[in-house]
């Protein structure tokens, strides 16, 4: 079983690295710009001049599959970056302190979780507009609540451990028992949350650009690229796979690395109910509508 | 019961309340001025105040709020600002198409998801368990919108089964035939993740003292699958259900693009186009009212299965 959960961690975190290098190499290198056109060798399938083939304005597939690694993730990226910080914050304050702060806060995270990504974001882009920054907002505000309830539900079973007490007894106030004794303490599950949402984040993303609600043309996005081969499906398909393809593996290989890390840092469930995300953690046994 | 329906019904209309308050509040920040949005830039001066007044945006915006709260609750979301047409028989006319496909995909989720976890539980460390796990995990990462894709190219384009889009209307056949391959493609993620918490609640309920109970007394392994195990495994199903047709509405949005069906999602993101804004706010307030309203039902039907969360 161990040699298994290892295989998990590998792949996917090969898979991570593989995608951080298409972004880092796209940052200097492309085979050809990613907006320019070749009418004359538009919807080429694969060959050894262009070797993901072209779209339907000539435009070289693998430099725009590329160049939307670029808008994609960092979309991802940041939208996780965003939730994980704001998230750990709220998550600290209503699992650390209860009282109203937690009811306020837990009422709206059901909230927000009730409310799906795309609707929130259509909201969003309905007031200020589409492009990758309003998108990025929507996913985002959608994440927080995912991170929001892992702290808070870590926290409610360790607020009471003997290191906490003894570390109060000792003269720590509340920031410094939240900095230096709690947090190390959540880390690991903070590591795994961010792994897990940066695919969720990604999905949503490839979501959201399909719409024509995210990155804006002539630019691509590997949703969009998805949605721009839509209509000439049947007479090249390529177009439309590749980007797709690079969608499902990326998410893969999060969605691997998250399972890995996690068993990694817990080996206790490691075996019995493996595959199984929202097992409950130690605390969060409150499900989503009380 | 009388009280835990109560309960429920409170936390009901709250939700509501909040949704309308965003939505609302959302569409009311908007950079930009309506009133110019409809006439132009270079309007007439009376034409432009006339138009603010009909906007009601010459009014403070509790007040605007207010008023468009009681409108609202009659079934009154305003007019298209682009199509002449009431919002509500704009949202009306493709509403029917949405429900449809958001139930099919929902059924389609259910037929597939839980045999297929139930499938993976009692093969257990064997490779039934691990073909099932592969296929969930398949279905986890395939966005939506490109399953769609994968379907149209090998069930439209090369076998010519299915349609490749578009809607013919509610004539039996052709309805069924046109929302197949939507269905499916929606119904794809979700049936993974009721898979997997099928086969983890499974796994769980299986390891109970009343399995080896029902076990012990010699009932078969069918039996005791069925009629004992599941049963239980399923409430913990229940609850996920309300935030799985939530998923569903919203993926129908994406799936309604790929397939051109008329549904609330193509008006959506059309009107999100023309930022025809009464449109997208009707639309997103009937989406929320229908998720609102399923998870409603869900809440009443785990009450039922399982009384202890009456008390909580």
């Amino acid at each position: 079983m161990r040699r298994r959960l290892d295989a998990s961690l590998t792949f996917g975190g090969a898979i991570v690295f593989a995608l951080a290098l298409l972004v880092l190499v796209s940052l200097f290198y492309t085979p050809y710009p990613p907006t320019r056109q070749d009418i004359a060798s538009r919807l080429a399938p694969p060959s050894s001049t262009h070797l993901l083939g072209t779209d339907h304005l000539g435009r070289d597939t693998l430099s725009r599959l590329m160049e939307g690694a670029q808008n994609s993730l960092s979309v991802a990226v940041l939208a996780v970056a965003f939730a994980s910080v704001v998230g750990t914050a709220l998550g600290m304050i209503a699992g650390y302190f209860g009282g109203w702060a937690d009811e306020v806060l837990m009422r709206f995270v059901d909230f927000v979780m009730g409310f799906p990504v795309v609707l929130l974001a259509i909201l969003v882009i309905a007031a200020f507009g589409p492009g990758l920054r309003n998108s990025l907002i929507a996913i985002a505000v959608a994440t927080v609540p995912s991170f929001a309830r892992l702290v808070r539900g870590t926290l409610l079973s360790l607020r009471e451990a003997d290191f906490v007490l003894a570390a109060r007894a000792g003269g720590a106030g509340n920031l410094r028992v939240l900095a230096v004794h709690l947090f190390p303490n959540l880390s690991s599950y903070l590591l795994v949350q961010v792994t897990i949402s940066l695919g969720t984040a990604l999905l949503a993303d490839a979501g959201l650009s399909y719409l024509g609600l995210g990155v804006q043309p002539p630019h691509a996005s590997w949703g969009r690229m998805v949605y721009e081969a839509r209509g000439f499906l049947a007479l090249d398909a390529w177009p439309a796979i590749f980007p797709g393809l690079a969608i499902a593996t990326a998410i893969l290989g999060f969605n691997l690395l998250g399972d890995g890390l996690r068993d990694r840092f817990d080996p206790r469930g490691a075996g019995r109910v493996r595959g199984t995300r929202r097992r409950p953690r130690p605390g969060s046994s409150r499900s989503s509508r009380g | 019961m009388t009280a835990y329906l109560g309960r429920r019904v409170v936390g009901l209309l709250v939700t509501l309340f909040l949704i309308s308050i965003a939505v609302f509040a959302v569409l009311t920040v908007i950079p930009g001025d309506p009133a110019q949005m409809v006439l132009g830039a270079d309007a007439d001066p009376a034409a432009y105040q006339a138009t603010r007044v009909r906007l009601g945006l010459d009014r403070p915006a509790v007040s605007r709020y207010l008023a468009w709260l009681a409108r609202a609750v009659r079934g009154d979301l305003g007019r298209s600002l682009y199509q002449d047409r009431p919002v509500s028989s704009l949202i009306g006319a493709r509403l029917g198409l949405t429900c449809a496909l958001t139930a099919f995909a929902t059924l389609l989720a259910l037929i597939v998801g839980i045999p297929l976890g139930a499938f993976a539980a009692t093969h257990h460390g064997r490779t039934g368990d691990l073909v099932g796990r592969l296929l969930v995990q398949v279905g986890m990462i395939l966005p939506e919108f490109w399953a769609g894709i994968l379907l149209v190219l090998v069930f439209s384009i090369l076998l010519h089964w299915f349609p490749a889009g578009g809607f013919p209307g509610w004539s039996a056949g052709g309805a069924v035939a046109a929302l197949l391959l939507p269905a499916v493609a929606l119904s794809l993620p979700r049936a993974a993740v009721l898979g997997r918490m099928t086969r983890a609640s499974l796994l769980e309920v299986l390891e109970e003292p009343y399995v080896a109970v029902a076990r012990a007394k010699g009932l078969s392994g069918f039996v005791v699958l069925y009629k004992h195990a599941l049963k239980n495994a399923l409430i913990a199903l229940v609850t996920v259900l309300g935030l799985l047709v939530a998923q569903l509405v919203a993926g129908s949005i994406i799936i309604e693009s790929v397939f051109y069906l008329p549904g609330l999602g193509r008006l959506v993101v059309q009107a999100i186009g023309e930022r025809d804004l009464p449109v997208v706010q009707g639309a997103i307030i009937v989406a929320a009212f229908l998720i609102a309203l399923v998870n409603f039902g869900v809440d009443l039907i785990y009450g039922f299965l399982d009384p202890r969360v009456r008390y909580r």
